[in-house]
């Protein structure tokens, strides 16, 4: 069954409002409704009475930008009645289902000035600009389509951690055990939780799971080798099936690391430099005997065992070579950033990575002493 | 260009490591060793010329590497080995051959590692221990302070039992007629070899892929070429008075500290 995905768009500059609703079209099976903002009372009654009408909401940050305008409340406001209602009535009256929502604006970085409040952070599943807003059809089916997954398995009672995680019971075994405690501990609230949960600390953060970039330096291949698609085809029983996996490709990276110890004579990929690791790969299966490139080294790096990318320039990297970024990690399956020397130096991405540790500006320092 | 490295950044990455292979954050594992997020720490908030006081607590350790009679062997259980460490070092660069602990800016030079390993016999209060501790013979700069005078004293020794032992009166000495110890000469140990002398010690065989990987032995390589090689290099210097080593910054006393000459 074809799943059609609606959206009700709010916004009070309707002729832009269409630009998005067709560019976001584009994408199979995603419609958006764009209608106009009315009074509080109104639009809380339309959205209680039409909730079968639609599968998520898109608000303009501010909905009375337009003189004509009839909001008399701001987005943030909808949104948290909008979480209230699906958890608690309010006169005999609330949703069925939860649903995403979206926070958008046409004013360039408003979401930096959004960030300054971050207690309505929480409410939105997406906040961003509207040109970005016009290119994010697919993210857009894909997160209404888990919020309906979502709520499905909790009418049937059937959310549990390997219904989240797309994981079966025993790959549940092999990853991150903290994470599957944390994921216990929430797989029966709102499903705006469990999404934003799963989106900012797992999907997003490199650790328990790893992006294609990521997987690549692991097997130091080159992600440009002619075969690369191919090698990746082997990790299949890796790939991450949990919330939103249509949209980012991930993989788990503790099912790889036993991947590959199953199939490599117990060897353990983290220890083997690039140069083994494709060896091994090549006597395992004759048809890599060529199209595997190894990936050469960045400026100023030797150590070949990589095993991330750098955090601002995205080029593979050992964690012998990349300089530790200052950051706090939530939780014990996230793993920290690094950033290669030319990154360090050129400081190309520094809104991204802001700090160094401390111990890792003694070691930079002595690559100037080098150059002096 | 080489890839600049220094004690802090590869005792980070050795945590990581050890993180992965001992701690592997599952369920229905055996303990792996405790307090190294704390280290990790420590560490991260480490400036130069700080003195380093850490302890880690290594559980699981081989139990053949425990040598009492069998018979009490199969009694005791909650085998486990502390690390404790203070620190303060410094890398000196290729040509300056000194001793890399030093003062810290807020003390005198402060080293010690010790090993306690400590078990008991569940339900009952008998207690098993022993010690062992690499010291540095703390002098005055005139290389005179009355301590340890009349024996040899090495200025880096190992010597077992000790302080840890003796004053403590939960320890049964059974029948063994403990002599002090003589101190064997030994190279400092900072925190990375002074891990790998316990993983070495007392973890056998079962950490082979780890012990024996690459990433492991540059690590230690490392940390030996910091530590170890102005040690040895001193004291080929001493016995050897020809000019080989005329492009070195040798530290005068140093070997004959190492040999506990004074």
């Amino acid at each position: 069954m074809i799943n059609r995905i609606n959206y009700l768009y709010y916004d009070d500059t309707i002729d832009t409002a269409i630009t998005i609703k067709d560019s976001l079209e584009d994408t199979d099976n995603l419609f958006i409704t764009v209608r106009d903002v009315e009074s509080w009372k109104e639009i809380v009654q339309y959205l209680l009475g039409n909730e079968l009408e639609f599968d998520g909401l898109i608000l303009d940050w501010k909905l009375d930008g337009e003189d004509t305008s009839n909001a008399d409340f701001s987005s943030e406001a909808l949104a948290e009645q909008c979480r209230r209602l699906v958890s608690h009535k309010l006169k005999k009256k609330k949703f069925s289902k939860d649903f995403p929502i979206i926070l958008c604006s046409a004013q360039p970085g408003f979401h930096n000035a959004h960030s300054s409040d971050t207690t309505s952070l929480d409410l939105f599943d997406l906040i961003l600009e509207k040109d970005k807003l016009a290119e994010k059809g697919s993210f857009l089916k894909e997160l209404a389509s888990c919020y309906q997954l979502l709520e499905n398995l909790k009418r049937n009672g059937q959310r549990s951690v390997n219904s989240i995680l797309g994981l079966d019971s025993s790959q549940e075994k092999d990853i991150s055990q903290d994470l599957v405690k944390k994921v216990t501990s929430i797989k029966d609230r709102d499903s705006h939780e469990i999404v934003r949960f799963v989106k900012n600390e797992v999907i997003n953060k490199k650790g328990a799971l790893i992006d294609e970039a990521v997987l690549a330096a692991r097997l130091g291949v080159d992600i440009e080798s002619p075969k690369w698609d191919e090698l990746k085809n082997k990790l299949s029983s890796c790939k991450y099936m949990g919330t939103l996996y249509n949209y980012y490709n991930r993989w788990w990276a503790d099912l790889v690391d036993i991947w590959w110890e199953t199939n490599f004579e117990d060897s353990t990929l983290r220890y083997l430099e690039a140069t083994e690791r494709i060896e091994k790969l090549k006597t395992k299966y004759p048809e890599f005997s060529e199209g595997l490139n190894k990936i050469s080294l960045s400026e100023g790096s030797i150590e070949e065992d990589f095993w991330t990318v750098c955090y601002g320039l995205q080029v593979p990297l050992s964690e012998s070579d990349g300089f530790e970024v200052d950051m706090h990690l939530h939780y014990s399956w996230q793993e920290k950033e690094y950033i290669c020397l030319e990154e360090a130096k050129n400081e190309d991405n520094k809104e991204k990575w802001k700090k160094l540790q401390e111990f890792e500006e003694d070691r930079l320092s002595k690559y100037y002493e080098d150059s002096e | 260009m080489s890839r600049k490295s220094t004690f802090v950044k590869d005792a980070v990455e050795l945590i990581t490591m050890l993180e992965k292979e001992f701690n592997p954050k599952k369920w229905n594992k055996k303990p792996g060793i405790d307090k190294l997020e704390a280290l990790r720490t420590v560490l991260e908030n480490y400036s130069q010329k700080k003195t380093i006081k850490t302890n880690l607590i290594f559980n699981s350790i081989n139990i053949n590497s425990i040598k009492i009679p069998d018979s009490t062997l199969k009694e005791i259980n909650n085998i486990s080995l502390e690390l404790r460490i203070k620190i303060c070092e410094e890398d000196s660069g290729t040509e300056t051959i000194k001793d890399c602990i030093i003062q810290s800016i807020d003390s005198r030079i402060e080293y010690s590692v010790q090993l306690i390993a400590k078990a008991n016999i569940p339900l009952t209060k008998v207690k098993y221990k022993m010690a062992w501790h690499l010291d540095k013979h703390i002098r005055s700069n005139t290389l005179s302070d009355g301590v340890g005078k009349g024996f040899i004293h090495p200025e880096y020794h190992f010597s077992v039992g000790g302080h840890e032992v003796t004053k403590d009166q939960d320890v049964n000495f059974g029948t063994l007629l403990l002599l002090d110890t003589p101190r064997f000469m030994h190279p400092p140990l900072g925190i990375i070899l002074s891990i790998d002398f316990v993983l070495r010690y007392f973890y056998g065989s079962r950490h082979l892929n780890f012990l024996s990987s690459k990433k492991y032995n540059k690590i230690t390589q490392r940390a030996k070429i910091r530590l170890w090689r102005p040690y040895f290099l001193a004291l080929a210097h001493h016995f050897d008075d020809s000019t080989r080593f005329s492009d070195l910054d040798i530290e005068k006393n140093y070997a004959s500290k190492l040999l506990g000459e004074h």
